[in-house]
């Protein structure tokens, strides 16, 4: 296990739900490299509206905050790209 | 994109035919129907017209029984029309020449017999007798009785396409300039700079306060000024008034605002769609806007939406419509001739003339800028008569047309100024190829303009200077899409930034990198600085490692299941978007979470913040995770675990929202206090202290005035309580014996009942405990 890896568990633990769930109107946050999302993850900021990790470099938004993620990352100089409904 | 004419009006009336009296009923249906009309009676009038009005050859049966005069007013209303305003139909007869001058009125016996005759040969009267020209009755009623001019006429659908349209006149100017020095005019790049800087202030106020018209309040109008600071009156009278109210207005008039309980004011898309529009096109609507402008004067700036009968507190708005209408009409005119620059007295001297019988006519005192024509500051000097008038006119109506041609319009692109180069410096002033093309539409068109203009430089500091004189409306609005304005000015060289944000902001848009770079090469006058590429690059490379997908289904199970998905770990695959009606027919035994839905409250808790939560999701395991500790019996929400929370980033209000999201009751009032205390704790003392209670009211009252007693006490508990000073227990009891109290030595409070908690700290709440009789008066 990485360093990132660590730090992201200890963060972010992974999201193993006890049975099969299906998420509607999600809304999730995509980073390139694991120590992007490490690095989102230890921003109180930004942390504050992150729930989970779906992977190494995808974090599932609390529900009801993908606004406030949005405003948060902008207001912590991030320029996040914003899809609706896209899901490739 | 052909132009319309810019005083063309679609407005259409609607004939009732019911509405007439029965001899002009016939009058009508002889001319429409024919000599055997003459014997039907008001229903049958009525019937025949509604049937040949609404035929196939109306137009044929009524061209033919129209003469030349008449046809020439008809060619009027298909230029203009179908509606056309009075003012701007008198104006037209009397410049075509299609009506003698109303006779004047000097007393003389004859007058009236001329004045009927005028009446009879009036060519519009007639037209209006055979129901050809149609008008609201009350405008007619006015305008026939007390002044010469025509009321708005609309003519009968039915002819639209009987007769080509008028072509159009020109004006024939007293005296023209050779020349002209001090000139000066905007491009429409910089007006549209301008209507998009206060668009973006007030896009970033989102909603403004108003007042009444929907006109900016005064910490608006404050705000707009402070953001956007355009040149104004009181820097240069040249300049016009509240210029950003002017361009506010503009936007208003334009149908660019929605003013609602939406969040946002400017109507993004439609003020996005105006600026992507040819430059003649935007103008073409900027001066169709400035013909209704009330609230925004020329010369005077922004007045209130009401009038007042003792003082004046604008121009009255219909009067201000007229006389921008007329002025816009001769200039018309001016677009139809050769482009030469004209004396501006000289030409509100041609207007007046040409407009007599329509009249430009109002009072207002004050104008931001007055030109001291001759003829005013002459004005008492001339006896009563035409020549007087002329010159009051000059000292009031001629110098709001001075402030719109030479201030308004210049600033909006249309005119250019400048003054004589003689010895008696005059102003004068002519219309730019802008002002021609609006003006002179339709006839007048805009000659292609390469599209590739180079008008700009980009700096490898991350500046673009904009040459606006070069440049397009249109490429100056995507220019301002990816680049900032770097200083609030205004002039036909203005200065850009290149910024991460400001590239972001285009991106989101809709825009793409390549596009801007395009953009920047195709339009720059030397190469694109290598580092302003990399810097480009970068900032958009950025945007793409960080994306945030919202409305996404997920879907956490087995992978046999999905179809179609994109796999983000062995067990969780990122779906296209689903309804919920579908999952739950493909997704049967899965718990369904629809995170815009209210989750299923599953958690109990009691006030201490120990917690048990009856199965539930993994929101609800997450977010527990997060706020409380794992106990063996369920979970406790500790000190420990909310600085833990606090520690993430969460506050005090998210930790509760959770709790009230998840609880299947309210949040306990003291747990939410523990809640607060773990991100901001409050202080509070807690000590020992010796107490006496005094129930009896002349007592209490004495002891707690006594000089004697107050260096005893330590503080007094209302109504009937008093902390005794540790040190001074013994004296006190001493001074209480002598005075002949009797002393008990333990005090047996009764318990604290049980009170119910008020609503959340309602102030209303509090009072009510605090003023609980039973509690007031004790055991």
């Amino acid at each position: 296990m990485t360093v990132t890896n660590e730090i992201l568990d200890s963060l972010l633990p992974l999201l193993e739900p006890d049975g099969p769930e299906l998420h509607l109107n999600a809304a999730i946050l995509e980073v390139a490299e694991p120590a992007q999302l490490a690095e989102l993850a230890v921003d109180p900021r930004i942390r504050r509206y992150l729930l989970a990790r779906l992977s190494d470099t995808v974090a599932l938004v609390d529900p009801g905050h993908a606004r406030d993620m949005e405003s948060a990352l902008l207001n912590a100089g991030h320029t996040p790209k914003v899809l609706t409904g896209d899901w490739e | 994109m052909k132009l319309g004419h810019v005083l063309q009006s679609s407005l259409r009336e609607n004939v009732k035919l019911d509405g007439f009296r029965f001899d002009e009923l016939k009058r009508a249906a002889r001319f429409w129907v024919g000599k055997e009309a003459g014997s039907y009676n008001k229903e049958n009038c009525i019937a025949a017209l509604t049937r040949v009005m609404n035929g196939d050859d109306a137009a044929r049966r009524v061209q033919a029984a129209l003469s030349e005069k008449e046809r020439q007013v008809l060619a009027i209303f298909t230029r203009y029309g179908p509606t056309v305003s009075g003012g701007l139909l008198t104006a037209e007869i009397y410049a075509r020449g299609l009506a003698e001058t109303p006779p004047k009125h000097e007393g003389s016996g004859g007058y009236y017999s001329a004045y009927h005759e005028w009446r009879r040969n009036d060519v519009v009267r007639g037209l209006c007798e055979k129901l050809v020209l149609a008008g609201n009755s009350y405008d007619s009623y006015y305008s026939s009785s007390y002044t010469h001019s025509y009321p708005r006429l609309t003519l009968h659908p039915a002819l639209l396409k009987a007769v080509a349209p008028a072509a159009p006149l020109s004006w024939s100017a007293s005296s023209v300039c050779d020349e002209a020095v001090g000139t000066g005019c905007r491009s429409s790049a910089e007006v549209v700079l301008d209507l998009w800087r206060v668009a973006a202030a007030l896009r970033g106020m989102g909603t403004w306060p108003t007042v009444k018209g929907d006109s900016p309040s005064k910490a608006t109008r404050a705000r707009m000024r402070k953001e956007v600071g355009l040149r104004d009156a009181e820097k240069d009278p040249l300049s016009p008034p509240d210029p950003e109210s002017l361009f506010y207005e503009l936007l208003h008039g334009m149908g660019l605002m929605n003013f609602g309980d939406k969040s946002q004011w400017i109507r993004e898309e439609a003020l996005e769609r105006h600026l992507q529009q040819p430059p003649a096109m935007q103008a073409w609507h900027w001066v169709r806007a400035w013909l209704h402008l009330p609230l925004w004067q020329d010369g005077i700036g922004v007045v209130p939406e009401r009038d007042s009968d003792y003082a004046s507190v604008r121009i009255e708005p219909g009067k201000l419509h007229l006389a921008r209408e007329l002025l816009s009409w001769a200039l018309c005119g001016v677009a139809h001739t050769s482009n030469r620059w004209l004396d501006l007295e000289a030409f509100l001297r041609d207007l007046w003339q040409a407009t007599q019988e329509a009249s430009i006519d109002f009072y207002w005192g004050s104008f931001a800028w007055n030109p001291e024509f001759e003829m005013a500051r002459k004005k008492e000097q001339y006896p009563a008569g035409e020549k007087r008038t002329l010159a009051f006119w000059f000292a009031c109506e001629a110098v709001w047309a001075a402030n719109a041609i030479m201030v308004t319009l210049v600033t909006l692109g249309l005119v250019e100024r400048g003054h004589t180069a003689d010895k008696k410096i005059r102003p004068c002033f002519r219309l730019t190829e802008l002002g021609r093309i609006v003006f002179g539409a339709p006839e007048v068109e805009a000659a292609p303009k390469p599209a590739d203009a180079r008008f700009l430089t980009v700096q490898p500091n991350l500046e673009v200077v904009a040459y606006l004189e070069s440049a397009d409306a249109r490429q100056i609005f995507t220019l301002t899409r990816f680049a900032a304005g770097a200083s609030p000015a205004s002039g036909p060289v203005q200065t850009f930034a290149l910024g991460r944000a400001s590239l972001y902001g285009a991106l989101e848009s809709g825009m793409t990198l390549d596009e801007v770079r395009a953009f920047l090469t195709k339009h720059g006058k030397t190469e694109l600085p290598a580092n302003v590429d990399r810097m480009l690059s970068e900032w958009a490379g950025r945007r793409e490692s960080l994306v945030l997908r919202t409305k996404v289904a997920l879907a956490l199970g087995a992978a046999e299941t999905r179809t179609r998905g994109r796999t983000l770990n062995s067990n969780a695959f990122l779906l296209p978007s689903l309804t919920v009606k579908i999952a739950a027919k493909e997704f049967g035994g899965w718990t369904i979470l629809d995170h815009e839905d209210k989750l299923e409250r599953t958690w109990t808790t009691d006030e201490l913040g120990s917690l048990t939560t009856n199965g539930g999701h993994s929101i609800s395991r997450l977010r527990l995770a997060r706020i409380a500790d794992r106990m063996a019996t369920g979970w406790q929400i500790t000190q420990q675990s909310i600085g833990r929370a606090r520690i993430s980033g969460m506050t005090a209000d998210q930790i509760l929202g959770w709790l009230g999201e998840n609880l299947t009751a309210e949040v306990p009032g003291l747990l939410e206090v523990a809640v607060r205390n773990g991100t901001s704790r409050q202080g509070i003392e807690l000590s020992q202290v010796q107490l006496l209670r005094i129930t009896q009211a002349q007592a209490k009252e004495a002891l707690l005035y006594s000089a004697a007693f107050r260096p005893l006490l330590a503080g007094h508990i209302p109504p009937e309580w008093f902390l005794i000073r540790d040190d001074h227990l013994s004296e006190l009891r001493g001074l209480l014996e002598r005075l002949g109290f009797t002393i008990a030595d333990s005090l047996n409070p009764p318990p604290l009942r049980a009170v119910q908690n008020p609503t959340k700290d309602s102030p209303a709440a509090i009072l009510r405990i605090r003023s609980d009789p039973e509690r007031r008066r004790g055991p």
